[in-house]
């Protein structure tokens, strides 16, 4: 390996499956070419060259690493990486990661076979959000009654306190929907990992490890819950996915 | 690879929006923030790749959010039931049209960051902060270990 | 520029001047633009405005490049920060030597 910056070669890995024959996987790396498997002690990791200069996470690279991914999934259990993963070279792949932290890998991989990752998320039907809002709390329709049909200007700041409370009041309602809805699906999967609210609309944001067994139940617990609310949430589910949110390393820094 | 649906035994309309892969928001989630991190790495020049470190950032609610929902209320007819279809007029300032769309309701905010409002929680030069977003890695607090015998710390476990 | 010609009429001028406030709110303008947060969460309401219907592929395809690009640049400016803060002078520390 050379310390020019040229046409070195880099490893750049996206996950960590069983040891296998090949990698199986038709899509092309970040960097085109071929993804391959270096294996070591009955682990293998999923790679594919990248050159020693840079490396962009655009949206092309981003979206590569998630479909590869997606497509190991489908010859078994994977531990998904995180984007941006490079290593020197095939021995730095087996040693630095294989061998180092063989135990850990291996025991996820144990945990993690025959389950995927579902996502669950939910977001208002706007409209009917609102009403629930103003109808059940006075003071809010109080305040939207002094406010309504006057000019912008004069109520900027009552405006402001009025879009604050119903935004508290959103918030609270969001609390207690996420809090019914996982209620209802938890009990279906081995795991949970709630997401961040990150959308002012979203009434539920999580993420479920569910054995493959029972993704039929699972569906089915969904789809009550979208007929159920049809007339206030609109449900996206996505998935099968790789295990990206229930797979962890400890770094050498947290022991 | 093209949105796929899932397999879907049973027929009939479906109340809920499938598909078997993730779109550009979860692959920013699930590869940028989740998946498994070694501290191991080359001295590559990745552009646009963060150091990995614990970082917590804010999830502000800003002014424009509060303005948004007061229009939203506003907009309601409370004499007769509205049937719900489609976005309110508002969604549309939130989304199409580019940097400068963005850039006003920025600006909007600075100016009330900067100058303070007449709410009693008027800040020093930030906008209320609402949330707190624990954006957790491998390195941070919140250990993301499946635990298949008994409880795992940072999430609750189903009954399997 | 409603903002800009409202600034003389304020009843407390800031301190600074008017340069300085220009400055902050440009500035102010300029994170919250390069926010990751943001940026992550306007593609979410791109994803939401296309699943209801509000906008078509190539509108969407559009629009989220646009968003790419903000991405790179947001993150490109964190790690400076990070690395300035961190008094780095590459991204990432020294190879560690494995045991």
């Amino acid at each position: 390996m050379t310390s020019s910056e040229e046409q070195a070669n880099l490893k750049y890995v996206y996950g960590v499956v069983r040891a296998r024959d090949d990698a199986g996987v038709r899509a092309e790396g970040v960097a085109g070419g071929p993804v391959n498997l270096v294996s070591e002690n009955g682990l293998g990791a999923l790679t594919s060259d990248v050159p020693g200069t840079e490396l962009r996470s655009g949206r092309d690279e981003l979206t590569t690493h998630a479909r590869i991914l997606e497509e190991a999934l489908e010859g078994g259990v994977v531990l998904p990486m995180r984007f941006g993963i490079v290593m020197e070279d095939e021995e730095s792949v087996r040693r630095d990661l294989l061998t180092r932290h063989h135990d850990e890998l291996a025991a996820q991989i144990e945990e993690l076979d025959g389950k995927v990752e579902l996502n669950v998320k939910g977001f208002y039907e706007e409209d009917v959000l609102m009403r629930e809002v103003v109808e059940s709390d006075p003071e809010i329709a109080r305040l939207r009654e002094s406010v309504h049909g006057q000019p912008e200007d004069a109520t900027y700041y009552e405006r402001i306190r009025l879009g604050e409370m119903v935004a508290e009041a959103v918030e609270a309602r969001r609390e207690q929907d996420s809090e019914g809805i996982l209620a209802r699906l938890s009990p279906l999967a081995i795991a949970v990992d709630r997401g961040d609210p990150v959308h002012e609309r979203m009434a539920v944001n999580a993420s479920f490890l569910v054995e493959r067994a029972r993704l039929d139940d699972f569906d089915d617990a969904v789809d009550d819950l979208g007929r159920e609310q049809a007339d206030r949430i609109r449900f996206k589910y996505t998935g099968p996915l790789p295990p990206h949110s229930f797979v962890d390393l400890p770094s050498v820094e947290e022991q | 690879m093209s949105t796929q649906s899932m397999q879907r035994r049973g027929g009939g309309g479906s109340y809920v929006q499938r598909s078997g892969s993730s779109g550009l928001y979860d692959v920013l989630d699930l590869i940028l923030d989740k998946g498994l991190v070694i501290d191991i790495f080359v001295r590559v020049s990745l552009v646009g790749i963060e150091i990995l470190t614990i970082d917590a950032r804010i999830v502000i609610a800003s002014v424009d959010t509060y303005l948004r929902f007061a229009e939203a209320v506003n907009r309601l007819d409370l004499e007769a039931k509205d049937d719900s279809k489609g976005l309110p007029q508002l969604m549309e300032d939130m989304t199409s049209g580019g940097a400068s769309n963005k850039t006003k309701g920025a600006i909007e905010g600075a100016k009330d960051a900067l100058f303070g409002s007449e709410d009693e929680e008027s800040e020093e030069q930030e906008p209320q902060p609402t949330q707190k977003r624990r954006r957790s890695s491998s390195k941070g607090q919140t250990k993301r270990r499946v635990s298949s015998r008994g409880g795992s710390s940072s999430r609750s476990s189903g009954d399997s | 520029m409603g903002l800009f010609s409202g600034l003389a009429t304020l009843p407390l001028a800031p301190v600074r001047g008017a340069a300085w406030v220009t400055k902050q709110v440009a500035d102010e303008a300029d994170r919250q633009l390069y926010d990751e947060d943001q940026i992550r969460r306007e593609m979410l309401q791109l994803e939401i405005d296309y699943d209801e219907g509000k906008i078509n592929d190539e509108e969407r395809a559009r629009e989220e490049d646009a968003l790419f690009e903000r991405l790179e640049v947001a993150r490109e400016r964190r790690r400076e920060e990070r690395m300035e803060a961190e008094g780095l002078e590459e991204p990432f520390p020294e190879v560690e030597e494995p045991r």
